[in-house]
């Protein structure tokens, strides 16, 4: 952002704290909330914990394609009050990020306000201490909080991913502060997700897709039956506005409450999704009203032109395109959900990654 | 005591890139035209190519769509695209 000595220097000296901090605000490298001054002894720590050397690049971040070393990494992931042993699943989410569907430059600079899920699953769920509970989606713990942070830090400050130029997210959303949850181990009823993507059910697994803010359904999962549940999140879905009008992706997050009610009435995860995938529909007329509708597959559209008013639009076209996961805690009648709309066929599409963390001894 | 704070932006990768031969003007060269196709620059993008073709006269013109408005296109339809061309105009509406 600047060009100030300090933007220019590896390490710049400040007075005290106090001085540190306001430092880092001149020098753009926070985007708007405090942060932790990366000094000598955190930062050798993380490098030393991750034996990995310094200038080793991890990769290169759009849309300013910065080049992301591990010093560097490691110097945001103090900055947002990260543990060494959070590092790696940063560096997950990085990579994960990277990957050419995930269409990270298309993500930093689109005026749709959506930002990078990071969704973590596996054993470091609880070695790492991630809340998977009362607030799972918002404030309360270290390990959430922490590595989202870091996250947003090393797009800000590695990517450029600055609001106005070159980033033009017309409204963004609280998730662009810090956008991380986890899959409660205990009360997924279901496979967990990292084997829902292809891994061992041992592996930590970060998985990355870009969405908007969650949007919370009450399900009545206390007092509705299975379908009824299913209906009301994907009512949620299909919504005229959404941009999974255009194809993509979107994320469910299911609270224990509807979790255990659907797995109670027999149905399994696979299930589940088809159900949501099914029932996540509106009448094509109304879909062909709205004009927006432009954004669509030339092809799809003209498919979709060809229908009845009174046949439905599906807004999630595939199963794969719906990731499900729970979280969160059990409440009382209203059994929430949540639902993540996504960015549309454009890109921030599900990538995941195994966590590397290093051999123990090492 | 003074503190020493480590920077934490990255810095830019170099972009590595072979100069093209100057064009001595657009007439009679095979062009190329690849758009994003968002609906804001369709109307425009019509004219701009039927302008070229009309005024410019090319032997070849060789058109590529970005899979979606916000998808980069992939490299190697862009390199097969610089093989056929004289010159190519890059199209982005947002």
């Amino acid at each position: 952002m600047s060009e100030t000595a300090a933007a220019l220097a590896r390490i710049v000296e400040a007075e005290d704290l106090e001085a540190a901090v306001e430092l880092c605000y001149r020098e753009g490298w926070t985007d708007g909330l405090p942060v932790i001054p990366a000094t000598e002894r955190p930062l050798r720590r993380i490098i030393d914990y991750l034996g990995m050397k310094p200038d080793d690049v991890i990769g290169i971040i759009s849309p300013r394609r910065g080049v992301a070393t591990v010093e560097k990494i490691a110097i945001n992931c103090v900055m947002a009050g990260c543990l060494p042993e959070y590092v790696p699943v940063v560096i997950a989410a990085l990579q994960a990020m990277l990957e050419p569907e995930f269409n990270l430059e298309g993500v930093q600079t689109t005026t749709n306000p959506c930002a990078p899920l990071v969704m973590v699953s596996g054993p470091a769920v609880r070695e790492l201490g991630f809340n998977t509970r009362d607030c799972a989606l918002g404030h309360g713990s270290r390990a959430n909080a922490a590595i989202g942070r870091a996250v947003r830090l090393i797009l800000w400050n590695i990517g450029g991913g600055y609001p106005g130029s070159p980033c033009r997210t017309t409204l963004g959303h609280p998730g662009y502060y810090s956008y991380c949850i986890a899959e409660d181990p205990e009360n997924n009823p279901w496979e967990p997700l990292q084997v829902t993507r292809g891994f061992a059910a041992d592996d930590t697994v970060v998985t990355v897709t870009a969405v908007d803010a969650p949007h919370a359904v009450a399900t009545g999962a206390l007092v509705n039956s299975p379908g009824q549940v299913l209906t009301n999140i994907a009512d949620s879905i299909a919504y005229l506005g959404s941009n999974n009008q255009y194809g993509g992706q979107a994320v469910v997050i299911l609270g224990p409450m509807a979790a255990k009610c659907l797995a109670d009435g027999g149905y399994d995860k696979a299930k589940v999704v088809g159900e949501l995938v099914r029932r996540a529909t509106r009448p094509v007329a109304e879909v062909l009203r709205n004009k927006n509708i432009d954004h669509m597959p030339a092809e799809e559209l003209d498919q979709l032109r060809k229908k009845r008013d009174d046949d439905l639009f599906h807004y999630i076209r595939k199963v794969e395109n719906l990731v499900l996961l729970t979280t969160g805690s059990w409440g009382a009648v209203g059994g929430y959900a949540a639902v993540c709309p996504g960015w549309g066929h454009f890109g921030g599409l599900t990538q995941s990654r195994k966590v590397q963390f290093p051999a123990k001894g090492a | 005591m003074a503190i020493g704070i480590f920077n934490p932006v990255g810095e830019v990768a170099e972009l590595t890139s072979t100069l093209s031969t100057p064009l001595s003007g657009l007439d009679g060269k095979s062009v190329g035209f690849v758009c994003n196709h968002h609906p804001a620059i369709t109307a425009l993008w019509a004219q701009l190519e039927k302008s070229i073709e009309r005024d410019q006269k090319p032997p070849v013109v060789r058109r590529i769509s970005k899979p979606n408005i916000s998808m980069p296109q992939p490299a190697a339809q862009l390199a097969q695209l610089a093989s056929e061309v004289d010159y190519a105009i890059v199209g982005v509406g947002a």
